[in-house]
């Protein structure tokens, strides 16, 4: 798996555990998000916070295709660095 | 007057509209006069293919486009059958096979951004799929003209040319598939007049002053969106903004705004949408809103949460919110929508219930005990509560089946007689709908307290036990049979809940089959899931193979089961002492 930004790793953490009302420290980064109750609800809500914090446009299944936090921020790191690389 | 569009055409104002905010905030706008003209567009062409009495599939995004494809179906005498919009391999394709195999849907209505995707989707399973047409249809030579040169279908018919249908109120108005499951769909028969009787009583709870402006974001298909919001909009005169169900997901609190910025005077969800606003909607969101038009709010299409209502007012006060807007209500799509609800200016009734004589399906009040609130009074249809297994009236306070007569009780299960005969129940007192909930009356209120019938409902949302287990079993080859079911949190609701079976010799890949289980039916259904993997024979079947899944909820919760393999969400972590 590559590497992810530890900000951007923190910050999903924090939202992630946010929206499910848990501590962030009781969320293994490595576990399915949806072990912890994760929702489409919560899932689309998810997408917005990720959409509004760094204007990258995702799908709503994006926390469903990337399931884990490691997953999710290994998968946005790459999507901002291929934006950077394009000039975008 | 005996029938919908009747009624509608004698009330037609040009100064109310219904108003559609795209997820860009962009307004579409029709008025109702527009939407007549547009409809009876609709019904000339519908007409003209012959689609009088015959079903009609209705897969549209949420906006007006469907709105004056229903009414060009009323208009035309064509039954109409509004379902979800299926995405390529999603959810809701199945359920799309389904709906057109017992409907006997003769055509396919969507717009024009979804109409090769359906058709491509619909002759890819079933080469003999009724054609799909896009309406209003896809416009040719630039889609910025103002007039859009002539097309074809639908968009070339002359509204003129439309005269009414005969139409009675026996007559059949649409198909509501809200009950039954994907495999076993349920298309309940709403007749005209059942719609008119049931809006009748909704406009009755506004009391002397009906509502001005109604704002929601329920979906078009489900029954407390389609007659709950859009058709009693246009039956009381109001008018109706509108979002899409995902866009209030999304940002809550766009549903709230347009309530500020419309001056909207009523609004209807499931207490999802209440609690889903005072969790995710920021102080400083808050701090823009002015909800002090707002005066009817009505809660209703699954289980009212008391801290919900209690939450919501406290954390939008400030905004103007008052309690006394809560209209708590009770119904279900066989009974058109609703059978009872709180009316204006009243605010809910909370009462408290020892929770031992719940169970003993006796309502104690108990100044400590259980909260519930109550679903309004019984006025303008019969309603009575019965020991489910004698069927014998209870007095008040008895906790049995709700059951419901009268002209808002739909006509049926449409191609279904046996299921028919099993839930409208016609004897010598009457005909009688059995709802499956359980609840009591206490001084003339309605409280519901539970439900007979296997359906669990998430965020308003109808899951079927049956399509949950059959996704189950066809997630891993290790699984066998499975049971799901709901239990109840106070405080989070209901959550689902699945008994599964290792098939015999392949217990060292139930942890496996729990994972592939769980990954295929969050994604499919959306909904968290907790699973409990037992061994071969574990789960009981009646002799005639139904599958007894009261029963094993029964067993799980006094701890009669012995899991190979839990997870559990963690609202159920209690629900295994020793689970890991």
């Amino acid at each position: 798996m590559p590497d992810s930004h530890p900000d951007l790793h923190r910050w999903l953490t924090e939202k992630v555990a946010g929206h499910l009302g848990l501590p962030p420290a009781e969320l293994d980064p490595s576990a399915k998000l949806r072990r912890y109750g994760l929702d489409s609800a919560h899932a689309l809500s998810l997408c917005v916070d990720i959409e509004e914090a760094t204007g990258l446009l995702v799908e709503p299944t994006l926390p469903w295709d990337h399931p884990t936090i490691d997953a999710l921020a290994a998968h946005l790191t790459e999507l901002l660095r291929i934006r950077e690389r394009g000039g975008g | 007057m005996s029938d919908f569009v009747t009624y509608l055409r004698e009330r037609l104002r040009d100064d109310r509209a219904f108003v559609f905010l795209r997820d860009d905030l962009e307004e579409e706008r029709l008025t109702f006069t527009e939407l007549d003209r547009r409809a009876r567009a609709v019904a000339v062409w519908l007409t003209g293919l012959g689609m009088a009495d015959r079903p009609v599939l209705l897969l549209y995004p949420a906006g007006l486009d469907f709105t004056v494809a229903f009414l060009g179906c009323l208009y035309a005498r064509a039954l109409a059958v509004p379902a979800p919009l299926p995405q390529a391999g999603g959810q809701h394709a199945d359920r799309v096979r389904a709906l057109l195999a017992d409907s006997g849907a003769a055509l396919v209505l969507t717009d024009a951004a979804h109409a090769s995707a359906l058709t491509e989707m619909a002759h890819a399973s079933e080469p003999a799929a009724p054609p799909v047409h896009a309406v209003p249809p896809i416009r040719r030579g630039g889609a910025e003209a103002a007039d859009p040169p002539v097309r074809d279908g639908a968009g070339a018919a002359d509204p003129d040319a439309w005269s009414p249908p005969a139409m009675s109120g026996d007559t059949i108005a649409y198909l509501q598939y809200t009950s039954g499951s994907t495999s076993e769909p349920r298309g309940v028969e709403v007749s005209h007049r059942g719609l008119l009787h049931n809006l009748g009583l909704f406009r009755e709870l506004a009391g002397a002053v009906p509502p001005r402006r109604i704002a929601g974001w329920l979906p078009h298909y489900h029954d407390m969106g389609l007659v709950g919001l859009q058709l009693q909009a246009l039956h009381t005169g109001a008018d109706l903004v509108l979002m899409s169900p995902n866009a209030f997901v999304a940002r809550p609190v766009r549903w709230l705004e347009a309530i500020s910025r419309y001056r909207a005077d009523w609004t209807v969800a499931p207490d999802f949408g209440y609690s889903w606003c005072t969790r995710r909607i920021t102080d400083a969101e808050c701090a823009g809103l002015d909800l002090s038009s707002l005066t009817m709010a009505l809660s209703g299409a699954e289980p009212i949460n008391p801290g919900t209502l209690d939450a919501f007012a406290r954390k939008f006060a400030p905004a103007g919110f008052r309690p006394t807007t809560w209209n708590p209500g009770y119904g279900l799509a066989e009974c058109t929508l609703m059978v009872t609800c709180t009316p204006r200016g009243l605010g809910p009734t909370v009462r408290r219930f020892a929770p031992d004589g719940l169970e003993r399906r006796r309502a104690v009040p108990s100044a400590d005990g259980v909260p519930l609130v109550a679903c309004g009074s019984p006025t303008g249809l019969d309603l009575r509560i019965v020991d489910p297994d004698t069927l014998a009236p209870l007095p008040d306070g008895g906790i049995g089946e709700i059951q419901v007569a009268g002209p808002s009780v739909a006509a049926g299960y449409r191609g279904r007689p046996d299921a028919t005969r099993a839930t409208f129940r016609t004897g010598d007192d009457g005909r009688w709908l059995r709802t499956g909930d359980l609840g009591f009356l206490l001084d003339g209120r309605l409280y519901v307290t539970g439900r007979l019938k296997d359906v669990i409902i998430v965020r308003g949302r109808n899951l079927h036990p049956h399509d949950l287990e059959e996704a189950a079993r066809a997630a891993h080859p290790a699984s066998g049979r499975g049971v799901a079911f709901g239990v109840v949190r106070r405080g989070s609701g209901e959550h689902v809940v699945l008994v599964q079976e290792v098939r015999r010799g392949r217990e060292g890949h139930a942890g496996e089959m729990a994972d592939r289980i769980l990954d295929r039916l969050t994604g499919r259904f959306g909904v968290p899931v907790s699973v409990v993997v037992v061994g071969h024979g574990e789960v009981r079947q009646t002799t005639s193979g139904k599958l007894r899944r009261r029963h094993m909820r029964d067993l799980l919760l006094r701890g009669g089961l012995t899991p190979v393999h839990t997870e559990l969400e963690p609202a159920l972590k209690d629900l295994l002492p020793a689970s890991p």
